[in-house]
C-alpha cells in the first residue's frame, strides 16, 4: 500500500481521481475546502523538505507564506504587473529572505533556527500589522486581482481549483525531482548524519541553505495563489499558530514523502474547514489535537503515517503484531534484522 | 535624566523577569541540549493556575507558591511524556514531542480559561519609594530582588548540591553518569521541575508586569527568553541573568527610540547579531559541539 503510494502509478490514479472530482459537481463549497487544502499542501510541502529531507525544524513558514501573499499582492496593486511575474516574484522574494535568515544560524547550530524562524514569525506580524504606509495594517489589502495569465481569468470556484491542481502536481513533481536525485540524496544525508556528510565532502551549509530557499519559495508560491484567491490580504492571516500548523501537516503526515505531504494538508486543513460548520469546536481544538497526535507519533512512528522510513507493518499479521508492541500487550523481543534496522534510524 | 532614569529602572524590572524564565530555559538546555518547547506553555498554564488560586482568595505567598509547584509538576509530566520515550531518537524528535506536548497543554488552558487577554491582580504593593531623589517604583525593586534571590538559588542548586553535581555528570555524559550509578533519570526529573518552577515564577511577574495574561503569552516569553539566554551564554546562569537585565534595557531603549510597535523585534535582531557575531554568547565559555 505504502510502495503504490509512493509509485509513479499511485501518483498518476490520484492526480485523476482528482481531476474527475470538480466534474461530480461536489458544490462551490467542496471545491473551496479542496482549493485551499492545495494551497496548503504546497506549504506543506515546503515545509517537509526542510523538515521531512533536511531535517531542520523550522518553525515560520506562516511567514514566508505571508511574505509571499504580501509581496504578490503589493506588486501587482501598486505596479499592476500580471499574475505570472507576482507568483514568481513572491516565490523568489520569500526564498530570498529565508537563506539570508537561515545563513548565520546554520552556520552555527541548527537546533536555533527553530526559535530564529519563530522570533522572524512574530516580527513578520508586528511588521505588517504596524507599516501603515505599505501594508495598511490591519485593515489589510482587499481587491487583490483574479488570477489572469495568458488571456485565461479564474472566476469560478472550479477555474481556481484546475489552476490549483497545475501548479501543485507540478510543484509535487518537482520536488519528486529534486529529492530522487544527488541534492535529495545530499539531504538526507545531512539529515541522518551530519559528521559522516561532511567527511565524504557533502557541503553541509550550502545544500542546508538550498533545502531552505527551495522550502520558502513553495510557501512564497503558495502565499501567492492564497492572496489571488481569496483577494484579501491581511495580517492575522500569517500568525505563529499557521506556521505550528504546516508543521504538524508535515509531520504527521509523513516527514520526506511527498503523499504524506499531501496527507497532512489533508488532515489538518480539510477535515477542520469541511467540519467548520457542525462541529465549530474542531477549528479551536485543532492545534491541542494534532500536538497530542505529534507526541504519539514520535513515540511510535516518528517519522510520520505515510513515511516509508517507518519499518511499516505491510500485512494484517505485523501491523497487529506492531500494534500490540505499541502499548505494550507483547513483550516478545524483535527479530536481529527489524533491532538493526531502528538502531540505524 | 529623570525620564532615562526611570526607564533604566523598568528595563531592569523586565529584564528580569526575562532572566527568571530563561534560566528555566538554560537548565534544561544545558543538561540535555535539547530545546525544550513546552516550556513556554509550562509558564503560561502556571500563571493560569495562579490567577484561578487569586479567585479563591489564597494568600499571595501561597498563590505563587502553589503556582510554581503546579509549574515543576507540568515540568515533570512533559519529561515523562513527550521526553523519556524519545530520549535515544533523532535530535529532531523530541524536539517535536515536546512542541506537540505544548500545543495540548495551549489547547487545555483555552478550553478551560478561554482565548481572551484577561487582566491579571496585582499581588505586589504598588507606590513609589523615594531613592537618590527619583520616584522607584515598589514594584520593580521585589521583581528585581525575586529575580536575583531564585536565580542564586537556582545556582547554588545546580553547583553546589549533589543533585546539582549529578545533573553536571548527566550533561557530559548520560552513558558514563549511569554506569556509576547516577539516577539518570530522577536528575533530569529534577532539572525539568526546577526549570518549570523558576519559569513559572517568571511567568506569573510577567502576567502581573503588563497586567495581561493570555495563551500566546508562553510562544513570546520563549523568544525573549532564548534571546536572552544566547545573549548570555545558553548553558550559563549567571550570563543569562545578566542576558535578560541586558535585554529588558534594550527593549526600554528600543521604545524610547523608535516606538512601541517594534518592541518584539529586539529579541529577534538580537538572536541574529549574537548568532553572527559572539555564537557562545557575551559571557558564554567555548562548548565543544555535539552531534
Amino acid at each position: 500500500m505504502l510502495d503504490f503510494l509512493h509509485s509513479r502509478r499511485g501518483a498518476a490514479v490520484f492526480l485523476v481521481i482528482l481531476a474527475v472530482i470538480p466534474l461530480l459537481d461536489p458544490g462551490r463549497y467542496w471545491l473551496h475546502v479542496i482549493n485551499v487544502t492545495m494551497i496548503y499542501a504546497l506549504v506543506s510541502l515546503g515545509q517537509n523538505i526542510i523538515t521531512g529531507w533536511c531535517g531542520m525544524l523550522t518553525l515560520g513558514q506562516a511567514a514566508f507564506f505571508g511574505l509571499g501573499a504580501y509581496t504578490s499582492a503589493l506588486l501587482s496593486l501598486t505596479f499592476g504587473l500580471p499574475f505570472i511575474v507576482c507568483f514568481f516574484a513572491a516565490g523568489i522574494m520569500a526564498s530570498i529572505v529565508g537563506a539570508l535568515l537561515s545563513l548565520p544560524c546554520l552556520r552555527v547550530r541548527t537546533d536555533f533556527l527553530s526559535l530564529i524562524t519563530i522570533a522572524f514569525n512574530q516580527l513578520f506580524f508586528v511588521v505588517a500589522n504596524n507599516w501603515m504606509s505599505l501594508t495598511r495594517g490591519p485593515m489589510g489589502l482587499p481587491q487583490v486581482p483574479r488570477i489572469e495569465f495568458f488571456g485565461f481569468a479564474a472566476w469560478s470556484a472550479t477555474d481556481h481549483y484546475y489552476v490549483f491542481l497545475v501548479i501543485v502536481a507540478l510543484a509535487y513533481f518537482a520536488v519528486s525531482r529534486i529529492t530522487g536525485g544527488a541534492t535529495g540524496r545530499a539531504w538526507e544525508m545531512i539529515r541522518d548524519d551530519e559528521v559522516a556528510a561532511r567527511a565524504v565532502g557533502v557541503d553541509v551549509v550550502r545544500y542546508k541553505v538550498l533545502a531552505f530557499a527551495v522550502g520558502c519559495f513553495l510557501a512564497g508560491c503558495a502565499g501567492s495563489l492564497f492572496a489571488h484567491y481569496l483577494r484579501l490580504v491581511s495580517p492575522d492571516m500569517f500568525l505563529l499558530e499557521e506556521s505550528l500548523i504546516a508543521m504538524q501537516m508535515a509531520i504527521l503526515g509523513g516527514l520526506a514523502s511527498l503523499p504524506g505531504a499531501a496527507l497532512g494538508a489533508f488532515l489538518m486543513i480539510a477535515i477542520p474547514e469541511a467540519l467548520r460548520s457542525s462541529e465549530p469546536w474542531l477549528i479551536t481544538l485543532r492545534p491541542g489535537i494534532g500536538g497530542a497526535l505529534l507526541v504519539i507519533l514520535m513515540i511510535w512512528r516518528p517519522h510520520g503515517l505515510l513515511s516509508r522510513r517507518n519499518t511499516a507493518p505491510q500485512s494484517l499479521r505485523a501491523l497487529s503484531a506492531w500494534l500490540r508492541r505499541g502499548i505494550g500487550l507483547d513483550r516478545a523481543p524483535r527479530s536481529p534484522a527489524e533491532r538493526d534496522r531502528d538502531n540505524l534510524r | 535624566m529623570e525620564y532615562f532614569l526611570e526607564q533604566t529602572v523598568n528595563g531592569l524590572a523586565v529584564g528580569s523577569i526575562y532572566a527568571l524564565i530563561a534560566v528555566g530555559y538554560s537548565m534544561v538546555y544545558s543538561i540535555l541540549y535539547l530545546i525544550n518547547f513546552a516550556h513556554g506553555d509550562v509558564i503560561m498554564f502556571g500563571a493560569f493556575v495562579a490567577l484561578t488560586l487569586v479567585g479563591m482568595a489564597f494568600p499571595v505567598a501561597a498563590v505563587i507558591l502553589l503556582a510554581c509547584c503546579a509549574g515543576a509538576l507540568l515540568g515533570i509530566i512533559v519529561e515523562r511524556i513527550a521526553y523519556r520515550p524519545v530520549r535515544e531518537a533523532n535530535r529532531v524528535v523530541p524536539m517535536i514531542s515536546a512542541l506537540g506536548a505544548g500545543l495540548v497543554l495551549a489547547a487545555t488552558a483555552q478550553l478551560i480559561w478561554g482565548p481572551e487577554v484577561l487582566p491579571f491582580p496585582q499581588l505586589l504593593p504598588r507606590g513609589l519609594v523615594d531613592v537618590a531623589g527619583i520616584g522607584v517604583p515598589i514594584q520593580s525593586l521585589i521583581i528585581l530582588a525575586v529575580a536575583l534571590v531564585l536565580v542564586a538559588g537556582a545556582t547554588i542548586l545546580l553547583y553546589r548540591t549533589p543533585i546539582g553535581l549529578a545533573a553536571q555528570c548527566v550533561c557530559q555524559d548520560l552513558y558514563a553518569a549511569r554506569l556509576m550509578g547516577i539516577p539518570v533519570n530522577s536528575v533530569i526529573v529534577a532539572i525539568y521541575a526546577a526549570g518549570g518552577f523558576l519559569g513559572v515564577a517568571g511567568g506569573i511577574l510577567f502576567a502581573m508586569y503588563f497586567n495581561a495574561i493570555f495563551i500566546q503569552m508562553g510562544l513570546l516569553a520563549t523568544t525573549k527568553a532564548w534571546a536572552a539566554a544566547m545573549l548570555g551564554g545558553v548553558g550559563n546562569f549567571q550570563g543569562a541573568f545578566l542576558g535578560g537585565i541586558l535585554l529588558g534595557l534594550a527593549e526600554v531603549a528600543s521604545v524610547a527610540l523608535v516606538g512601541s510597535a517594534y518592541k518584539d523585534g529586539v529579541s529577534l535582531v538580537i538572536i541574529v547579531l549574537v548568532l553572527l557575531l559572539r555564537p557562545n554568547g557575551l559571557f558564554g565559555a567555548r562548548l565543544a559541539e555535539r552531534s
